[in-house]
């Protein structure tokens, strides 16, 4: 009886783009943990994804502003493209010291999200770290 | 004789027992299991009570169970008082606790934290029969109110202040209920860096580490966890949260201090 399509549900538009840069302070992490959750209730996603979203962002933002230089602005932008959520973001580091794949933060985030990198390049001189992953509600898997 | 008589008895032999037991004897918990399921309907009895519309929300539940775990753990028999006039103002206080603890942090138009409250027995509901964990609009169709108002409630209960089961370390209770639940045996161990991760991790509630591993280790979603351990999703979701952020400061002040 219950099927999920109420006439008043509003027509999601195919592509979807927010954006904040935020100083690296681990203080103004709610701030993309909100845009998360409220992206992912937007959209329309299952409890269970919702909450997944919320917790990935979470440690993805965490590990990039750790990392972050002190006193830089990290940069979140969450694309969404249909039912598939790309967050990525960006800060120039203290160090170039990769991201550790074995670590339990990186276990929670291959959890949580598909498709998880983390690269650092160097621009002008800097180390840039950009860290990325997709999240999308499990009807949408293929 | 009736069966509350025949309870009373066996109840009476169990904490016998339970106190003739050495403290590290592996009897202790079966008697102790045993004292538990025998008095779990007047946890629920309580809990029913309390839930003011005959059904007891799992949470309620929950909690009231973890009164009763904490009665049987602090019963002295020699103290000549029966066991159930120990153990009811010990659930009830743990009740109450719950009530007075889980109030919104942020304080909400009635409507909105009234309708938070539904949708957590309606996603319970729908999960059941979905299968899986229902989306906003699923929950709009089956409260039968606008998908707007959902997700204005959802949004709204991120400012939930979580209750007291979820306080860290608040009491022992926490890690007797793990051991009720069963805590499957994780390979928490497997994870590089265990070195840094281990007593990061002991610092965690038994409960909250169950319920990590669950969702990190076994891969279970947090709809088959809540299940499993007898919460809602919400409080399932509100638990991980927490817990990975705990883990995440410990962790960091490792780093730090290592600085490898």
């Amino acid at each position: 009886m219950t099927q999920g399509h109420t006439s008043e549900m509003p027509k999601m538009p195919d592509s979807m783009r927010l954006q904040a840069c935020i100083p690296a302070d681990p203080g103004r992490l709610p701030l993309l943990r909100s845009m998360a959750a409220a992206l992912a209730i937007a959209l329309d996603f299952d409890l269970d994804t919702m909450s997944d979203m919320r917790m990935a962002v979470d440690e993805l933002g965490s590990t990039v502003v750790t990392r972050a230089r002190p006193g830089s602005t990290v940069t979140c932008t969450f694309v969404a493209v249909d039912a598939v959520v790309s967050v990525t973001a960006v800060a120039t580091l203290r160090s170039d010291e990769p991201v550790d794949r074995g670590s339990f933060g990186w276990m929670v985030l291959t959890t949580l999200a598909s498709d998880v990198t983390a690269e650092i390049r160097t621009v002008g001189g800097e180390p840039e770290l950009t860290m990325s992953l997709n999240v999308q509600p499990p009807r949408a898997d293929r | 004789m009736t069966d509350s008589d025949d309870d009373y008895a066996a109840a009476e032999a169990l904490f016998d027992e339970l106190s003739s037991l050495e403290k590290g004897d592996p009897r202790r918990v079966a008697v102790r299991d045993q004292l538990v399921t025998l008095h779990l309907p007047v946890a629920q009895h309580i809990a029913a009570k309390f839930s003011g519309r005959g059904e007891p929300g799992d949470d309620l539940q929950q909690v009231a169970t973890v009164g009763l775990i904490n009665a049987v753990d602090r019963y002295d028999p020699s103290r000549g008082i029966a066991f159930l006039a120990y153990a009811v103002p010990t659930m009830m206080g743990e009740v109450r606790r719950y009530f007075r603890d889980s109030t919104w942090s942020v304080r909400l138009p009635r409507r909105l934290s009234e309708l938070h409250q539904a949708l957590g027995r309606a996603s319970r509901e729908l999960s059941q029969q979905l299968g899986s964990a229902p989306t906003p609009s699923q929950l709009a169709h089956h409260l039968g109110v606008g998908v707007e108002e959902v997700q204005e409630a959802l949004q709204a209960g991120q400012s939930y202040r979580a209750a007291s089961l979820d306080e860290p370390g608040g009491d022992d209770a926490a890690g007797a209920l793990t051991d009720r639940i069963g805590e499957p045996d994780h390979e928490l161990d497997l994870v590089e860096h265990r070195a840094v991760l281990a007593p990061a991790l002991a610092r965690i509630p038994e409960r909250e580490r169950a319920i990590l591993a669950m969702r990190f280790f076994e891969h279970m979603t947090q709809t088959q966890i809540a299940e499993r351990v007898g919460l809602s999703q919400m409080h399932v979701s509100r638990l991980l949260s927490r817990t990975l952020e705990q883990l995440r400061e410990q962790l960091t002040t490792a780093d730090d201090s290592t600085d490898e």
